[in-house]
């Protein structure tokens, strides 16, 4: 239906029609359909008399969030559904808005939650006869996907989805009506589009981006006007002609379902079908693509651009990352993805692929604790189809999947996941016969995956070709080789191409000259994509000397700026070495905060033959033990503390690199911000401050469940837990929390700390000491443990 | 409305507990610039609304949404008011972001960016407040201040109602938890008595204030209002 070659008409605003028929303020709209079905049934039919097409039901905010129970959504939903049915409208579409919560990692809703709440809309619309669904209104992509998934999953009926967008032209979340549509129309919405926030005419440039970007057919429903508050009523002011003569321009350039959304009336309507009732739509060939998204930003690629995939992130060789993903150390992880997005990464490939842990688990987490603070599309790695399943489903946009190959089981398990997921996959040139020889045998498989792509409905813009590098000690002849294949697969097929770059020079010397002169010839062959580790300045070098070459670089701007930065930059390095050597002492540089020289000076420390303990015991902790002092005192302010803390924290990276893990540690402390609470930045302070006296910190982030920690401490054997709680709605878990622990490891202390505490509700709650501050944290920590 | 508003640097000041201590160049820098981020990264919305007052006995509730508004305070606040002014703002979404990224990379700054933003919500609250206090003066009718879930013994449970009834998740994109937690974090709801005749304008104490069950200097017994 929604493929129709006709424009297609949707209903207009409902709370402002239940609000003019005198239905309050406050009082949650759907109770209408069991109270007052009369009065429902009255707004549908003047919409369909108005020449609407699609109804929508009053269903916007029918949860079980809001309304208690499944039960009582089946009933509001059951009856909306009978309502708009009954209104003579040839569709009636079951109308979903967000939950009204937030979901993580702003909020505190799990992907989960969100999904079970919307799948109990759609099973109740569906059960009742409703002939579409209309996911509207999203803000956040994850929950429109949460949404989305939740609606293709339940029932069979076709799905349009609408995000929001304010007039910077990002949703309240800040995605961009491209992320939308490349995002949604992937991940299978049958269509997709904007409503409410803007009037038409600000929503005007928006759908023509949206237009550009859908590969499925566009709907659009503005508000009647920009929302004007005056005297305390939300007002809008788009009369219904000039509405019309919006409407009428969008449909000119390809919207192909209209109507409208807050403020709009019968009226409005009206005057957009009179003029429109009865036309084709404007036929538009959609253009697939090649692009991958997160929730902000958009990579785009046409056949000659290049875009760089950080591979840092993946155990394979590398010692401390995969104790980061033993232990989820989740503060190392990051400190990589953010690492390699400031050296100019464009994609962060993500693998957890270790023996022994529970690979879907742990990719998903590292994929959203990823997302949480980067903007960068993520490449999910990994050969357990489980896993690439469970990260695909809570990823935030559009994802590339690492990797499919040529083999029969390869192509049913992955491809499928890659559809059903909207995902761009990578798809490596070998089969069971293993990597062929030549360039034609490769081609030949990139080829078969192509079409076994096509058949499960993945266009070829998102088949990411690797056609796979030996490395040149082993295998020198075929290095040629497999340049040859990838300009053969760009010039042949016309698939864009990566290639993990690195491997070429394994077991030879100086392995960064051989990968630099490896990727410029590989982009000379076509290459889009090199997979490589950003932080190797001579790569980065050889990629913006090429994207000059490639024309991509317009006019050398960026090239020419990173040129002039580096060579102020030695200079600037020097000053500090100097200052460090000649002016301060290590006490003085933690005391004043003087983060830059705080490398140098430990260094040097460490060169004049102090021992690495040493340094830890006879000069950071007596100088944090003055900072502490004069935080207390007053002498000090919290910024300055931190600044103290952090300047530390570079002098222990120095020291940690010399040392094995553990030999430093002065006892496992855990820390929790407790369940329901999401203010993190009291326990984040503390938590650098002990980490700075020297204690192994398992930071168990916020949101915390009680269950958790419990596990965590019987796990590790913790005899110290720190808890903190900002709210006092939440003071009431952190008493939940202690009395779990007390249960489960009577023997493990507790200290307590946040804004709402004090002395006495600290005992109240149950916990064995009360920290005011941070400071105060490491003289619990030294007490207990001495 | 950007215009409209402004971050104080001595209020950053103070809510990170400053007490005249030395600021080192290198701090005082970083400061004006937080301070300049986030005037960059916030996205100031406010939505507000009027609504007529029921009473019973000593009870006052939104006439229509049935909506109680409990506690003593609250009907101290209301009491002899024609009808009171809802309102909610927040700083959005960009600056939550920014404050995870920057937990994650530099506490200072962290620490810094979130006082910077607690003075920023209190400079857009001011400006919705005016733009109440405007139309109020307009039709001769005065108002007293804002008043928010969490203050006295005006429960912060009451965000749960609040936060639905001005539509603010669609209007500004406001959110509230479970636990009474409003997302954006850097947002304020509040309500505000209209009367027929002028308001003796109480000092804000304590007790009016945003900040009363986080704020660093109350904890450490001191009062900024004391200027």
């Amino acid at each position: 239906m929604l493929k129709n070659n006709k424009i297609l008409f949707i209903d207009g605003g409902m709370g402002t029609m239940l609000q003019k028929k005198g239905l309050p303020a406050g009082k949650l709209p759907e109770t209408v359909n069991l109270e007052n079905p009369e009065m429902l049934l009255e707004i549908h039919k003047e919409y369909v008399a108005a020449g609407a097409d699609i109804i929508t039901t009053n269903t916007f905010g029918a949860n079980a969030l809001k309304y208690g129970s499944a039960e009582n959504v089946e009933k509001i939903i059951t009856a909306a559904v009978e309502i708009a049915k009954k209104s003579g409208a040839p569709y009636a579409a079951l109308d979903i808005g967000p939950t009204g919560a937030m979901l993580e990692p702003f909020g505190t809703m799990t992907f989960d939650e969100a999904y079970e709440l919307f799948a109990a809309q759609v099973r109740a619309g569906a059960k009742a006869g409703a002939d579409l669904v209309l996911i509207e209104t999203m803000s956040d992509l994850t929950e429109a996907k949460a949404a989305l998934l939740a609606a293709k999953e339940n029932c069979s009926l076709p799905v349009a989805v609408t995000m929001s967008f304010d007039e910077s032209g990002r949703t309240f979340l800040g995605t961009t009506p491209e992320i939308a549509a490349v995002t949604l129309s992937s991940l299978g919405a049958d269509a997709v589009g904007i409503n409410c926030s803007l009037g038409p005419k600000e929503a005007m440039p928006l759908v023509e981006r949206i237009i550009s970007y859908s590969t499925v057919p566009v709907i659009v429903q503005p508000n009647a006007g920009l929302p004007r508050i005056e005297n305390g009523e939300t007002v809008y002011k788009i009369n219904p002609e000039e509405f019309a003569d919006y409407i009428c321009r969008m449909t000119d350039i390809g919207a192909a379902i209209v109507g409208g959304c807050c403020g709009t009336t019968p009226e409005h309507i009206s005057a957009v079908t009179k003029r429109l009732k009865g036309n084709d739509r404007k036929e538009i060939s959609p253009v697939h693509k090649t692009a991958f998204t997160s929730r902000t930003q958009i990579v785009e690629i046409n056949s000659r651009q290049t875009a760089i995939i950080g591979e840092r992130i993946n155990p394979t060789g590398k010692k401390k990352l995969k104790e980061a993903i033993k232990a989820e150390n989740m503060d190392y992880i990051i400190g990589e993805a953010l690492a390699q997005s400031e050296a100019g990464a464009d994609v962060l490939d993500v693998n957890a692929g270790l023996p022994d842990i529970d690979e879907a688990y742990m990719l998903s987490k590292m994929i959203r604790e990823i997302q949480s603070v980067t903007d960068l599309p993520l490449q999910i790695d990994s050969s357990d189809t489980r896993a690439v399943e469970a990260a695909a489903r809570i990823y935030c946009g559009k994802p590339i999947i690492n990797s499919v190959n040529g083999k029969a089981e390869s192509l049913e398990t992955v491809l499928p996941i890659a559809k059903k997921y909207g995902a761009a996959v990578v798809a490596l040139t070998l089969d069971e016969s293993g990597i062929p020889d030549s360039a034609e045998d490769r081609v030949k498989i990139a080829e078969k995956i192509m079409h076994k792509a096509a058949e499960y409905g993945i266009p070829k813009e998102d088949i990411l070709v690797d056609c796979l590098v030996l490395t040149a000690s082993t295998n020198q002849k075929t290095v040629m080789e497999t340049l040859r294949a990838v300009s053969m697969v760009k010039s042949q097929l016309e698939l864009k191409t990566v290639l993990g770059v690195s491997n070429v020079s394994f077991g030879l010397p100086q392995r960064e000259i051989i990968n630099s002169a490896f990727l410029a010839a590989a982009f000379g062959a076509g290459l889009n994509m090199p997979i490589l580790n950003p932080l190797s300045s001579k790569y980065m070098e050889v990629v913006s000397a090429f994207k000059v070459l490639n024309n991509e670089d317009i006019s050398a701007e960026k090239f020419i700026a990173a040129c002039t930065e580096n060579e102020q930059q030695p200079k600037a390095t020097a000053t500090a070495a100097v200052k460090s050597e000649y002016h301060y002492n290590i006490t003085d540089i933690i005391v004043k905060g003087y983060k830059n020289m705080s490398e140098a000076c430990v260094k040097d420390m460490l060169a004049s033959g102090n021992a690495p303990l040493d340094i830890v015991n006879n000069y950071f902790i007596p100088a944090l033990d003055i900072v502490g002092d004069k935080f207390d005192k007053g002498e000090m302010f919290l910024p300055q503390l931190m600044a103290s803390a952090e300047t530390v924290k570079i002098g222990f990276d120095v020291i940690k690199a010399t040392m094995s893990e553990g030999d430093a540690s002065k006892g496992k402390i855990i820390l929790a911000t407790v369940k329901g609470d999401i203010h993190d930045i009291g326990k984040n302070i503390v938590k650098m401050i002990l980490q700075n006296y020297g204690y192994n910190i398992i930071d168990l982030g916020k949101d915390v469940e009680p269950e958790a920690v419990v596990a965590k401490i019987l796990e590790e054997d913790v005899k110290l837990v720190g808890l903190s709680a900002l709210m006092t709605t939440t003071v009431k878990s952190m008493g939940d929390t202690i009395a779990l622990i007390r249960k489960h490891c009577p023997d493990t202390g507790v200290m307590v700390g946040g804004a709402v505490l004090n002395k006495e509700y600290a005992e109240l709650v149950g916990a064995d000491y009360y920290v005011k501050d941070a400071a105060e944290s490491a003289r619990v920590a030294e007490k207990f443990f001495s | 409305m950007k215009n409209n508003i402004n971050i104080d640097k001595s209020e950053v000041l103070r809510y990170m507990g400053y007490k005249g201590q030395e600021i080192e160049p290198e701090l005082e820098n970083s400061i004006d610039n937080i301070i300049d981020m986030c005037m960059d990264a916030a996205e100031p919305k406010y939505t507000y609304g009027y609504f007529d007052l029921d009473w019973n006995g000593d009870e006052v509730s939104l006439a229509g949404a049935g909506i109680v508004l409990p506690g003593k305070d609250m009907a101290r606040h209301l009491y002899g008011a024609k009808y009171c002014a809802i309102m909610a703002v927040t700083l959005g979404m960009s600056i939550e972001r920014k404050l995870m990224l920057l937990e994650k990379t530099s506490m200072t700054e962290a620490v810094i960016l979130d006082s910077a933003a607690n003075a920023c919500i209190e400079s857009v609250a001011d400006y919705a407040e005016g733009l109440i206090i405007e139309e109020s003066r307009q039709k001769g009718l005065y108002t007293n201040y804002r008043y928010s879930p969490g203050y006295g013994d005006f429960p912060i449970e009451a965000q749960q109602k609040l936060i639905p009834l001005l539509n603010c998740e669609k209007r500004i994109g406001l959110t509230v938890t479970g636990n009474s937690i409003m997302i954006p974090r850097k947002s304020v709801t509040a309500i505000i008595g209209i009367f027929d005749k002028e308001q003796i304008e109480k000092k804000k104490g304590c007790e009016g204030c945003n900040l009363y069950h986080t704020c660093k200097i109350r904890k450490g017994g001191g009062k900024c209002a004391e200027k």
